[in-house]
């Protein structure tokens, strides 16, 4: 009489990280933000430590991995690839392109697996 | 009726845990492979980067860690010596993760790739 459903506690939906990575970029990178050579670590800092205290306050039995990339817009091309090897029934990853700012690109990765 | 007793462990061996060093060899092989002498065009730098990425999970597979899951990130940019910052921050058991990361830089283009290994209890 297994319930083949995982419980809700023990999965993590991609709309819940969505709203926290979202809240933390846009409290830091506003439309408006130039980039700035000495500043551009401390934006990364705490675009990265808001999203994970608020991941790891979902008290749910997931490892995370959250990953930020800031880069000057200037016509430069830049990409980005994932591969993974995990469990796709539970780990899933977020990934969020700020697209507001001309001065800069701002991708912001989250991973999850599950213990 | 014959039953076999299964040792579990929680830790992954010494021997079998994720070494950075290793890695770093695999990353840079496969990189130095795949972007030597190869010029920055936007059609076929999607390419590279899928295939640099799928190509590094694949020889990870083959060390033959046990139970670890791996998450291989690659970024790969037109080089015109702009400035980049990656940061990142990760919540998990740092006596058994560990992450491994490799840059390539040439006149054309440059790359970094990132590997994070998760031990899966």
């Amino acid at each position: 009489m297994d319930d083949f459903q995982q419980p809700e506690e023990t999965t993590i939906q991609t709309e819940e990280v969505a709203v926290i990575v979202k809240d933390a970029v846009d409290s830091v990178v506003g439309p408006t933000l130039q980039y700035d050579h000495s500043k551009v670590q401390h934006w990364i800092n705490t675009i990265v430590e808001t999203s994970m205290k608020k991941l790891t306050a979902l008290n749910k039995p997931f490892k995370f991995i959250v990953n930020c990339l800031i880069m000057r817009r200037t016509g430069a091309g830049l990409h980005l690839a994932s591969s993974t090897v995990w469990d796709i029934t539970s780990d899933n990853l977020y990934l969020y392109k700020e697209e507001s700012n001309k001065y800069l690109y701002c991708i912001t990765t989250v991973y999850w697996t599950q213990i | 009726m014959a039953t076999v007793a299964e040792n579990f462990s929680l830790r992954p061996n010494h021997k079998k845990k994720f070494r950075a060093p290793v890695v770093k060899e695999i990353m840079k092989k496969v990189l130095q492979q795949k972007l030597d002498g190869q010029e920055y065009h936007p059609d076929n730098v999607t390419n590279y980067t899928k295939e640099i990425a799928d190509t590094i999970c694949a020889r990870l597979k083959e060390v033959g860690w046990d139970r670890y899951k791996y998450i291989v990130q690659v970024v790969i940019g037109e080089q015109r010596g702009e400035g980049l910052k990656m940061g990142c921050r990760c919540f998990w058991d740092s006596d058994t993760d560990s992450y491994a990361e490799e840059m390539y830089t040439s006149k054309q283009l440059f790359c970094v790739a990132t590997v994070y290994g998760i031990y899966h209890y």
